[in-house]
């Protein structure tokens, strides 16, 4: 197993020259309208519509099912098995979480995969989310990289000492001073980390590099994602007299 | 005087001192380092020089300002400038280019001109094309430079490296010297390692326990032996 962090590489792509600012508000305003379909064919609908953004994102197949099955795994005892072992109605509505949960997933590994964390967070920034939030979580990206390299060596050096992984109290005690000491070290990497940002000219606020720009290829965009949101958002509320005359 | 510090004390939270009454000047254009052993105050010093540690006794100027006034410690970052013993902890953006545009956009370039600074001091320090690439995939000797670059791309009067060969290889510190012979300015260097003192600095400051034990032109301190041995340098 590596303790390394993996790279998140961003796929070029149509998608990616998107306006991260107009891609952010539009794939999360996406993913809130897919939440709220409440009936199978939509979701259905919805799922496909969710995997066409993928293919536009070029991103690879495998890269989208991860993404998937990062998302579904973790919740599937919950809504996917218990619902099936209940009953048929139970089923159906396994089904529909399926897909709702797909097709967000799907959402999710475009706009990752083909904009970037860091950039992302500078968009979220640009969209008037808390900025100390934005920098915690860009401090966060940026040094956990550092810290799984640091518990990487840790881990080589307790090996090389001769410390195998058991299920005893020596290794859980083992394993809770290394975590523990590297949250002390972050403590301490963290005070060194604001001197060096405080020696150049770091007054609270963290500049972007490259500016956003609006075409109007990325409000078109928006609009179709939103028209394709709500319609089938929508279509969950049709009464079903419209559809079976 | 770029530098000048008159008594200066500093004592940490719980008590422990760190500087004591500490006076020396460095002239423009000098190059000097800091020798001394772990402990003895060399990145303390730098950080009162900063501007980061404050409200300590005694006078610290650097780059004819004085960190002790709001309004000068906000105009240092331009003038004086620190590169940090662990690059892992000054490199803090996502990529590079990001991180070496940090300071001129701090410092209120437009985005385009601080690109254009940033691009030109990468290629300044030998890191022409790794704009894009990120921080924590670089080499030891890859990130030593980055670090540099984010302090060089303001162009500061003074400089000061705070063990800027730890984790260098023997050709990277000779590359290290070549980079920094060739800049102009002021230069303040902490360092354990004598050969790449005789290769950058002129004078030396011998630091122990927070007081200066020594100073003089570096190869009549180096020339030293016993003086050497007693402060661990040797």
């Amino acid at each position: 197993m590596s303790w390394l962090l993996p790279e998140i590489r961003v796929f070029e792509s149509p998608a990616s020259r998107w306006d991260a600012r107009w891609k952010l508000a539009t794939v999360a305003a996406s993913m809130m309208l897919i939440s709220a379909i409440d009936d199978w064919p939509p979701a259905v609908v919805g799922f496909a519509f969710a995997g066409c953004t993928t293919l536009w994102a070029r991103l690879p197949l495998l890269v989208s099912a991860k993404a998937v099955v990062g998302v579904v795994l973790p919740v599937a005892p919950w809504f996917v098995l218990l619902p099936i072992l209940n009953s048929w109605a139970g089923a159906a509505e396994a089904a529909l979480w399926l897909f709702r949960l797909s097709a967000v997933a799907c959402f999710g590994a475009m706009l990752i995969r083909s904009t970037g964390i860091p950039r992302l967070l500078e968009a979220a920034s640009a969209l008037l989310v808390p900025g100390l939030l934005v920098r915690v979580a860009q401090f966060a990206y940026r040094f956990a990289f550092v810290l799984t390299t640091e518990l990487r060596r840790l881990r080589i050096g307790l090996f090389t000492r001769g410390f195998r992984m058991r299920s005893n109290a020596h290794t859980f005690q083992t394993l809770g001073a290394v975590v523990g000491g590297a949250i002390v070290r972050s403590e301490a990497r963290a005070e060194r980390v604001a001197q060096a940002m405080t020696c150049r000219g770091f007054h609270g606020h963290l500049p972007r590099l490259t500016p956003f720009h609006t075409r109007t290829a990325d409000v078109l965009t928006t609009i179709l994602f939103l028209v394709i949101g709500v319609s089938l958002a929508c279509a969950t509320f049709v009464p079903q007299s419209w559809l079976n005359p | 005087m770029s530098i000048l510090v008159r008594d200066l004390s500093y004592r940490y939270a719980d008590g422990r001192s760190a500087l004591n009454r500490l006076s020396f000047a460095i002239a423009a254009g000098e190059r000097v380092a800091l020798l001394g052993p772990n402990g003895a105050g060399k990145t303390t010093l730098f950080l009162c020089l900063a501007g980061v540690l404050r409200n300590q006794p005694g006078v610290v100027i650097a780059a004819g300002l004085d960190p002790a006034l709001p309004a000068d410690r906000l105009a240092l970052p331009r003038k004086l400038g620190v590169v940090f013993q662990n690059p892992d902890e000054q490199l803090f953006a996502a990529t590079v280019l990001d991180d070496v545009a940090f300071a001129p956009l701090n410092l209120g370039e437009a985005s385009e001109a601080a690109r254009k600074i940033a691009e030109a001091t990468l290629t300044r320090v030998g890191l022409s094309g790794f704009g894009e690439r990120v921080p924590h995939r670089l080499s030891g000797g890859e990130k030593r430079r980055a670090a540099l670059a984010g302090v060089l791309v303001t162009s500061p009067e003074v400089l000061l490296l705070d063990e800027p060969t730890a984790a260098l290889d023997p050709r990277g510190r000779r590359e290290l010297a070549d980079l920094l012979n060739a800049l102009p300015g002021t230069m303040l260097i902490a360092t354990h390692n004598l050969e790449f003192a005789r290769r950058t600095c002129t004078r030396a400051l011998v630091l122990a326990e927070g007081t200066l034990a020594a100073e003089g032109p570096l190869e009549n301190l180096l020339a030293d032996e016993a003086m050497l041995a007693r402060h661990g340098l040797v």
